[in-house]
């Protein structure tokens, strides 16, 4: 029985040194990205611009179709079971307010950043730890060239403007969902909806919606750049360090999520 | 001294080399002394025509498709224009000995310094790549070549001029800190 415990201690403690190591060291990467790539003559680089607007293209347009359906899809789901709800219960003006509550605060950027975690994170994951792999970063080394300028500034601001687009996006669409149906149910127009959705918007959803996006656009490029560096350059190692990656980005995801909703 | 011949330097010991290519590289810029070797790969997650350019349009602040045709062009006089938009993993070894050539030579550096075995490329295409470097603004002078006894074998009617070491390093040193 007290072995148990010491050895439940000793987990514990374990845990909680590997935690404060990795924030810390997250933390630290993350400075040292922003720091490279905002004062420094990479800024505005055109070779810089040039691979931002690929991982763009790369993690975030090839996202739109994928978006596209299921903001249609979901959109119209929550929008109809929620309208249905306050019909049914007389408070159909009250539809501006929870259609902006459930759109702007938690469906876009939650729906979004899920499907942003699928796509860009374990593209990203495999990307940074193919190139450590075959040594690559070396030969961006002997160039004179800083990875954290070239090779991971790019990635983080491709992932936060992609995730800002896409999550709007998905809003646009979803009240667009909502008008159709609305329209069926309550004989309305789109500028209704329209005048009802930002009449309800407050400061605080606005404030929630981009620390939501900020953040899990971060997380998504950030978490698995820095378990990809840590890891030794062995093909086993890619794939336990893919496991630990997709696991601290979906703790990561729900913290800020729930951090959003205090908000 | 050191005379301006088609190569100059011809060292026949590969663990000396791979530690006088690391000194080079840590203690001068790509822009003076670029390298041709299997230490520095081509990076994979890019086409051959952006691990050319890279550093070029990186220094000077250019637009990859601004040097895409020059680029062209020079693989263009090796037969293989196609490989420009493929990936590391796509090509055999003589492409990717001809797309580190490109890269070590685009950006016209004071030095170059190759260390893999020039049989990749054959008597022909060697000509040919000598013929590149004598239009480019590279002092023939300062191409160090690193290779084994095979390579004076296949190119016997080259005109090499083998030296030690020492005088090579001193004769490196020299150009660098002149210019």
């Amino acid at each position: 029985m007290f072995m148990h415990f010491i050895k439940l201690v000793e987990n514990l403690g374990r845990w909680t040194i590997s935690t404060i190591l990795f924030f810390t060291g997250i933390t630290f990467f993350t400075i040292k990205i922003f720091i490279a790539g905002l004062f420094s003559k990479a800024f505005l680089n055109p070779v810089s611009v040039t691979f931002i607007l690929r991982q763009i293209n790369f993690i975030g347009v090839e996202l739109i179709k994928t978006t596209t359906i299921v903001a249609m899809v979901l959109g119209l789901a929550i929008v109809g079971t929620l309208s249905n709800i306050l019909i049914n219960f007389g408070a159909t003006t009250s539809i501006g307010v929870v259609l902006t509550g459930v759109l702007v605060k938690i469906a876009a950027p939650f729906i979004t950043g899920l499907l942003f975690i699928f796509r860009a994170a374990s593209a990203i994951f495999i990307d940074i730890a193919l190139m450590k792999n075959n040594n690559d970063f070396k030969a961006l080394k002997s160039m004179d060239i800083d990875e954290y300028q070239m090779v991971f500034f790019p990635r983080v601001i491709a992932s936060i403007i992609s995730m800002f687009i896409l999550s709007s996006y998905f809003i646009l669409l979803s009240i667009i969902g909502s008008f159709t149906l609305l329209s069926f149910q309550l004989n309305t127009t789109l500028s209704v909806v329209g005048q009802q959705v930002i009449s309800a918007l407050q400061i605080s959803d606005v404030v929630s919606f981009i620390f939501q996006v900020f953040f899990i656009g971060l997380i998504v490029a950030i978490i698995p750049m820095y378990t990809a560096m840590e890891q030794k350059r062995s093909q086993l190692w890619i794939i336990v360090s893919m496991n630990k990656s997709m696991l601290r980005l979906f703790y990561m995801f729900i913290l800020i999520v729930f951090i959003g909703q205090l908000i | 001294m050191m005379k301006n011949k088609a190569i100059t330097t011809f060292i026949n010991n590969p663990h000396n080399a791979k530690n006088i290519i690391n000194d080079l590289i840590d203690q001068y810029s790509w822009g003076k002394v670029a390298v041709v070797s299997e230490e520095i790969p081509l990076i994979s997650a890019l086409t051959v025509l952006d691990n050319i350019v890279l550093y070029k349009c990186y220094a000077k602040r250019l637009y990859i498709s601004k040097v895409e045709n020059e680029v062209l062009e020079f693989l263009n006089r090796y037969n293989e224009p196609n490989i420009i938009y493929l990936h590391k993993g796509q090509l055999n070894k003589y492409q990717q000995f001809i797309a580190k050539l490109a890269r070590a030579t685009i950006h016209n550096p004071e030095i170059i310094v190759i260390n893999m075995p020039v049989d990749y490329l054959g008597i022909e295409n060697f000509n040919l790549f000598v013929d590149i470097l004598k239009e480019s603004n590279t002092d023939l002078s300062n191409i160090m070549l690193i290779e084994n006894d095979r390579f004076s074998n296949l190119y016997d009617d080259l005109d090499i001029n083998k030296v030690g070491i020492n005088e090579w390093l001193t004769h490196v040193t020299k150009i660098l800190n002149l210019k």
